[in-house]
């Protein structure tokens, strides 16, 4: 960490008191060495970076779910749905003529873009106005975290959202999860999730329907598309009644193979495992996502799906969906890849970080088992287990603490 | 309390710079629990306004005979002895807003600032400066449960007493009620946010 | 001789001056309310009666005058149907009666979950301008899911006919079990019938709704079923051997 401490060329942008132009300017370019502060204090790499990585390992994510915006408003449309009267269509009829069900695949690229771009331009804005705003009065530089933020909550989004919401959601997991705790850093909660986590409880009946999910009028549940999309609202339409469905089953089921790839209705970024997979993959590479966290989400869900599988009520749904099912289901890929990961709200010590997963991963499926009103489980599960995160730590150094102060017979 | 204070000193100061919810943190969970709208914050303010004067100046007046071995159960039975009052006449005088406020009401026997006030402040003055003191750690009470009341009824039902103020999706109009501030953990948001704004006013000043 | 407050005996003086001071606060506010609450429940009496008589026109200000004139209460013992001398039968406890063991007796069958039933209860004859009998409206309380339903039937002259039906106390889940006091609910009742040809206690809540033309059938409310289940076994005891059948024969038999 310790490097030379004679000012680089770019280090004056950060002189308190720059201007908003200098704030941009230090965005793009890269400075001398690495950051002082916290934020990465266990690494050696800086934030910018860091958020440049995450932002490609996304890259999968965020273009399948621009095709499958398009793609699924094809599907819907062949099913009887039709093109709603609002400014996206406009936008699109007048660049690239009437969408309908037979258009190539450019034009569901295209029309993908037009619903997603705005839902991301959105976010980056207004996290962007927010972060100008607190670096400003704090007299700090701007961060490049506010990209991955607006990224990843504009993943958890239905396509159909309002713009509005948006700006609501992320004003809100900007402002009071991280600006107000002291901005980039600072954050005790993953901002995007908080963001989410209010526009789920304020307005629940505006992204909690399945119409919201497709980009088209009047979508009603087609019967392919009716298994198990964003966290399986829709699963209640799955049967996997009868023992004889076992996790392995789902290899060699159509429908989860279809969800596994991402051919399903769902919010915009999570619909596609694989996608998230391969982004996630690369991000473990980078060591920047922590194994660790993965695994103890992963292993948690898989023991307590299996637990209530064995032990649940037959009679509901999520409590017999054996854990293939659970992972291509709704965020939990998403969550587990990108926002569980999180560097600066999970735990730092190592067995704490598995500790963190394992609740993230357990809390995720009791969530969804034993609250079908609220499917979102791993958007709760992630905040429940940020909150305990440093209470892992501390507890992890006092049993090191004590096992130390053993092994030199001082205890 | 060695050093006289001002009267005005002794209204003012808890409702601002020592308020008892968002400076000592006290009385937060009747706060929480009643703040979804402003009527029933009213009628809550009423209540503990009452019983926290009313309290105040009958302990002040019979400091000089209480035992201190029984000190804190002589209180209790003074507060509690009110606040069965109060929930009897308020069960008369409009029993739908006591079914709404249910258990708060009788919940005021422990709320700690009925109780601090009287074991830090009533103890010790005589009965005048104790009905002030109580009067502002009413009005600061008071203050912080009808803000947050105004400000949740009016995000999360788009009106205020029961009045419609901005027209909601439901009724016809433009505005989507904000179902969180119906819940009670919004209260606890709006109650930082308060404590936030008070703390940077009394840094500036210093 | 100075007062030691802190000394054995000066605590003792100290809490029992202070507990007295408090209970004579208390019971002085109680009793100053008392005369309120009396009028109050009188009121709700007068007004639950009404409603369950389906007398018509019925409005805030003019209950007590209607109720004055049209109704007649009484208290009446349920095994002679004999009608027993009380000073105001207005505020009869009849809550109290049920419960003491003087004043009440142990049900054998007791498919109301209540234990004990008043051997002396409180009826209203409600009689229409020229004095004949218009309704009949009888108290029933029984368990629902959670709590016990307290209410009032009316019933036409013939005594079978159900002129109206309200719960005026419940403690059911509220949005799920609370459809007992819901208006368009209650209004299913009227015209139904609780006695079947054979006269027996006929009256049932037909889950899913009941057919139509079915003259014992209330419609049940989904969901609900445990407090319908409730109300069902009330009006089924109530109507039955321990409850208001002796009463009813002897009143048909006197020809009213």
């Amino acid at each position: 960490m310790s490097k030379s401490n004679k000012p680089g060329l770019q280090d004056a942008y950060y002189a308190p008191g720059s201007t908003i132009k200098d704030f941009f300017r230090s965005l793009f370019i890269g400075h001398g060495g690495s950051t002082q502060d916290t934020v990465h204090v266990r690494d050696a790499i800086d934030v910018k970076r860091t958020m440049t990585i995450v932002g490609m390992c996304l890259l999968p994510v965020i273009l399948f779910a621009i095709y499958n915006i398009g793609l699924q408003a094809q599907l819907a449309l062949a099913g009887g749905a039709k093109l709603p009267d609002t400014w996206h269509q406009a936008i699109y009829s007048t660049l690239f003529g009437e969408f309908s069900a037979d258009t190539g695949f450019a034009g569901k690229v295209f029309y993908g873009l037009v619903y997603y771009a705005p839902i991301y331009l959105a976010a980056l804005v207004t996290t962007l106005f927010w972060e100008v705003v607190f670096a400003k009065v704090r007299k700090q530089d701007l961060h490049e975290g506010f990209f991955v933020t607006a990224l990843l909550f504009s993943l958890c989004m239905p396509a159909n959202i309002a713009l509005w919401l948006v700006v609501m959601g992320i004003s809100f997991g900007v402002v009071v999860a991280k600006e107000l705790f002291g901005g980039m850093g600072y954050n005790f909660l993953n901002p995007a999730l908080a963001g989410l986590a209010f526009i789920y409880f304020a307005y629940p009946t505006e992204v909690s329907t399945v119409q919201q999910l497709v980009a088209v009028d009047g979508y009603t549940s087609a019967t392919t598309l009716d298994i198990a999309s964003k966290t399986g609202r829709i699963a209640q339409q799955l049967s996997f009644a009868g023992a004889d469905y076992s996790w392995f089953s789902a290899f060699s089921d159509p429908k989860w193979w279809d969800a596994f790839l991402g051919f399903e209705v769902g919010a915009v970024g999570e619909t596609s495992t694989l996608a998230i997979l391969i982004g996630g993959g690369l991000l473990l590479l980078t060591r920047l996502a922590d194994w660790r966290i993965v695994a103890g989400v992963l292993l948690g869900m898989i023991l307590t799906a299996i637990a209530f599988n064995v032990f649940g009520d037959a009679k509901n749904v999520y409590s017999s969906m054996p854990w293939t099912w659970h992972l291509v289901t709704g965020g939990f890929a998403l969550g587990m890849m990108f926002m569980a990961t999180d560097p600066v709200t999970t735990a730092y010590t190592r067995p704490g970080k598995i500790i963190f997963g394992l609740m993230v991963g357990a809390m995720a499926v009791v969530i969804r088992v034993a609250n079908v009103k609220m499917p979102e489980g791993i958007m709760l599960a992630i905040l429940f287990a940020n909150l305990w995160a440093p209470l892992l730590d501390s507890l992890v150094a006092r049993f090191n603490i004590k096992r130390r102060l053993k092994r030199n017979g001082i205890q | 309390m060695s050093a006289r204070i001002s009267t005005r000193e002794l209204v003012i100061s808890p409702i601002f710079a020592n308020n008892p919810v968002a400076m000592q943190v006290l009385g937060v969970c009747s706060a929480l629990a009643v703040s979804n709208s402003m009527q029933t914050a009213l009628v809550m303010t009423l209540a503990v306004t009452f019983v926290l004067v009313c309290s105040n100046f009958f302990i002040s007046l019979i400091r000089q005979f209480i035992p201190n071995s029984v000190r804190i159960i002589a209180q209790m039975t003074v507060i509690a002895s009110l606040v069965i009052v109060v929930d009897m006449v308020l069960q008369d005088l409009a029993p739908d807003l006591s079914k709404q406020l249910s258990v708060f009401v009788s919940l005021i026997i422990t709320n700690c600032i009925v109780m601090g006030r009287a074991e830090a402040f009533a103890m010790k003055e005589p009965p005048l400066l104790s009905v002030m003191d109580a009067i502002g750690n009413a009005a600061g009470y008071g203050f912080i449960l009808l803000s947050v009341a105004f400000v949740r009824e009016l995000l999360g039902a788009g009106s205020l007493f029961g009045h419609e103020i901005i027209q909601t999706v439901a009724n016809g109009g433009w505005y989507l009620p904000n179902e969180m501030f119906k819940l009670p953990p919004s209260a606890f948001f709006l109650i930082g946010a308060i404590i936030w704004v008070v703390n940077i006013a009394r840094r500036k000043r210093k | 001789m100075a007062f030691n407050k802190d000394s054995i005996a000066g605590t003792m003086v100290f809490t029992i001056v202070l507990c007295l001071v408090c209970s004579f606060m208390i019971t002085g506010t109680a009793d100053v309310l008392k005369e309120r609450k009396l009028t109050k429940k009188r009121d709700e009496l007068m007004r639950n009666v009404l409603v369950a008589a389906n007398i018509e026109g019925v409005t805030n200000d003019n209950f007590r005058d209607i109720f004055k004139a049209k109704v007649q209460p009484m208290l009446v013992n349920l095994e002679t149907g004999e009608p027993v001398a009380v000073d105001n039968v207005l505020d009869y406890d009849a809550n109290m009666a049920a419960i003491n063991p003087e004043t009440s007796s142990k049900i054998s069958k007791d498919i109301a979950k209540i234990k004990t039933r008043a051997n002396n209860v409180r009826i209203f004859k409600v009689n229409d301008d020229q004095g004949q009998l218009q309704a009949l409206v009888l108290p029933v309380y029984g368990k629902g899911l959670w709590s016990i339903i307290y209410g009032f039937i009316g019933m036409e002259k013939d005594l079978n006919t159900v002129q109206g039906i309200v719960f005026y106390e419940h403690g059911e889940t509220p949005g799920i079990g609370d459809f007992v006091n819901h208006e368009e609910w209650r209004m299913t009742w009227h015209g139904k019938q609780i006695y079947n040809s054979n006269g027996d206690v006929a009256l049932k809540i037909v889950k899913g709704g009941a057919k139509p033309g079915d003259l014992n059938g209330v419609d049940g409310v989904s969901g609900a079923t445990r407090t319908g289940a409730g109300v069902e076994k009330l009006i089924q005891f109530w109507f039955g051997k321990e409850g208001y059948e002796p009463l009813l024969e002897k009143l048909k038999a006197a020809g009213v």
